[in-house]
């Protein structure tokens, strides 16, 4: 799953459209957007409703291993050029001094910079970063609590001077535009990379068969964990433990095995 | 760029991120100029990057980052447990650089620190102090290259040629200099000195191209050693983490025969046989960070804290290899790892 976190509706139009995304009717408390591989939230501006929206999408919606979460946005900045898209590789919360260092561990084909989140339009302290936005810090310190460093992408895109001057939607709109289909199509390939490395050890039935076994054998908690951490090794040095699960109760003793002589069975038949 | 079918991890130090205190340290001047493309940013304290919460250590082994900071309290450690101490009384290891370039499979580091990105501290002049400290008060053996591997990193910092000059002013400090690397040539042009050991881990080849990523040949290591020990050095083996595998016989008595073979018997200061270990939480944490790694996940027994193989396998092991090891070296020069020292 890819989640998807942007202030305005202007910001999130040509993904929503980009991706055919459906409005899901039952959420009232957030416009929430999503099809089977990702889901869109609309924050709404500021550090505080960020958060708030994105711990409510990611407590409603549990992130796994090889998950992502991209913030996109437009932001202001005095040094920079208009229109270009960075990707965020320090956060610094204005209000706190505290500073967020999302894991940039893919390549990517964004530029990069630094952005502090101010909670008013134009903020003091312009000079310290190249950027300044109103939500990565919120969304940051909201995903870090689901998520690792390297799971969530701060994208933004400069639109101002950080000048205060507003912006129309239909500007922000365009704006966004121009990099939506490079960002969907790098976060689509970064989440899948990450699902490549975060694969399943055992297949479904293998989980099936392991629990099968572990009933039968009337295995505790405890002996549970060793027989996984037993299988856990086969698997990884012999690539297969179909057949072990299948032969190795015909070659126990007849009559119902206790757990612990099952487990130093199958511990002698491994090693 | 739209096209993302190939996306792959950043290579190692794309970015590197900078203590202001380190900014304008010779060394932090120094790295920076190898590293031109790197991103370079900023930051109040090496914790800040170094300790986030939630890090996964073995992606960002695949891309891995350099972080640069000033070491402002103890640099210096008394050896734990689970290190030999050579029959040394005073032993303590020195942490100039927190990770190492390598990633082996069975490294303790990724047990211990939270990230898996290297930790240079530029100040070695304050490590040096400590030292000097701690001189005064006794003789002192001290390895300098646990927590990483400072041979592996001589062309970017130069830190091995700063030690081998400094412990020639001390003559009672000792220094170990373990490594994994064949980069001996970066060092061949100074004089061998008494108090310092250079010190090669030698593995199985096959052990080496399995579980020990990105390190030298076991037959470059050799090569290595035995032209170290033929320059003067003092040069120690370690085989050490031995590891118990299908034909470790066959692997290990090639490995012995060809390494005595490379570097001449008489030419060695002493040899290490150690099996492999891991504290009862760091094993935990290990494979949390490795789930596919079999070796981190073979069934071992914990014994007195320690996560090692069941005794008889232990024994049998380590006592076949130190058997092999004798027709070559004299007991005296054999230092064993074997649950308690």
């Amino acid at each position: 799953m890819i989640y998807y976190a942007m202030a305005l509706y202007p910001e999130a139009q040509p993904f929503i459209w980009q991706m055919n995304l459906k409005k899901r009717a039952e959420e009232t408390h957030l416009q929430i957007f999503e099809n089977e591989e990702t889901c869109l939230v609309i924050t709404g501006v500021g550090e505080v409703q960020a958060a708030a929206a994105v711990a409510y999408l990611l407590a409603r919606r549990p992130p796994k291993a090889q998950d992502l979460l991209v913030n996109v946005g437009v932001c202001g900045s005095e040094r920079q050029p208009l229109g270009t898209c960075y990707l965020c590789n320090k956060i610094v919360e204005q209000t706190t001094g505290r500073t967020f260092y999302p894991d940039i561990l893919l390549r990517h084909p964004f530029e990069e910079a630094a952005t502090m989140t101010c909670p008013v339009v134009a903020g003091d302290g312009a000079n310290e970063t190249a950027l300044l936005d109103m939500e990565a810090a919120g969304i940051y310190q909201a995903g870090q609590m689901f998520l690792q460093p390297h799971q969530m992408a701060f994208l933004k895109i400069v639109s101002d001077a950080a000048d205060g001057r507003r912006l129309s939607k239909q500007q922000v709109e365009q704006l966004v535009q121009r990099h939506a289909e490079t960002i969907i199509a790098w976060s689509k390939q970064a989440q899948a990379c990450l699902a490549r490395q975060q694969a399943e050890l055992f297949s479904p039935e293998e989980e099936k068969a392991i629990e099968a076994a572990a009933a039968e054998h009337g295995l505790t908690l405890t002996q549970r964990r060793q027989m996984q951490q037993l299988l856990r090794y086969d698997k990884l040095e012999q690539g297969d433990i179909g057949a072990l699960l299948k032969e190795l109760p015909e070659r126990m003793e007849s009559g119902k095995q206790e757990g612990k002589q099952y487990l130093e069975q199958l511990r002698q038949h491994i090693l | 760029m739209n096209n993302f079918d190939n996306i792959s991890f950043k290579p190692a130090f794309s970015h590197i991120y900078i203590e202001e205190k380190a900014l304008y340290h010779p060394v932090t001047e120094q790295i920076l100029q190898k590293f031109p493309q790197a991103k370079q940013i900023r930051i109040a304290h090496y914790k800040d990057v170094f300790c986030r919460s939630r890090q996964q250590f073995g992606l960002q082994k695949q891309s891995p980052k350099l972080i640069l900071a000033k070491r402002e309290n103890t640099c210096i450690y008394e050896g734990a447990k689970p290190c030999q101490s050579f029959g040394h009384t005073h032993f303590y290891y020195a942490s100039g650089v927190m990770n190492c370039f390598y990633d082996c499979e069975y490294c303790y580091l990724q047990g211990m620190y939270p990230s898996a990105n290297l930790v240079v501290f530029v100040n070695l002049e304050e490590t040096f102090r400590q030292v000097e400290e701690l001189l005064q008060k006794f003789p002192l053996y001290l390895c300098i290259s646990y927590d990483t591997d400072l041979l592996a990193l001589e062309s970017m910092l130069g830190y091995v040629r700063r030690w081998i000059a400094f412990a020639k002013k001390w003559e009672n400090l000792t220094i170990e200099i373990r490594t994994k690397s064949a980069n001996y040539a970066k060092i061949a042009d100074l004089t061998p000195s008494n108090n310092v050991i250079l010190a090669w881990t030698l593995s199985p080849q096959e052990t080496m191209a399995r579980y020990e990523h990105g390190t030298a040949t076991t037959a470059a290591r050799l090569k290595n050693a035995g032209a170290a020990a033929a320059d003067g050095w003092n040069v120690r083996l370690c085989f050490d983490p031995v590891l118990w595998q299908k034909h470790w016989q066959e692997s290990y008595k090639q490995l012995i025969t060809e390494t005595f073979e490379t570097v001449s018997p008489g030419e060695i200061l002493d040899c290490s046989i150690g099996q492999f270990r891991a504290a009862k939480d760091a094993l935990k944490r290990m494979r949390k960070n490795r789930p596919d790694s079999a070796l981190l996940h073979y069934p071992y027994q914990l014994q007195d804290g320690v996560y090692q193989y069941d005794r008889e396998r232990a024994a049998e092991l380590m006592g076949q290899i130190k058997r092999w090891v004798e027709n070559y070296l004299p007991p005296e020069k054999i230092f064993l790892w074997q649950g308690e020292e």
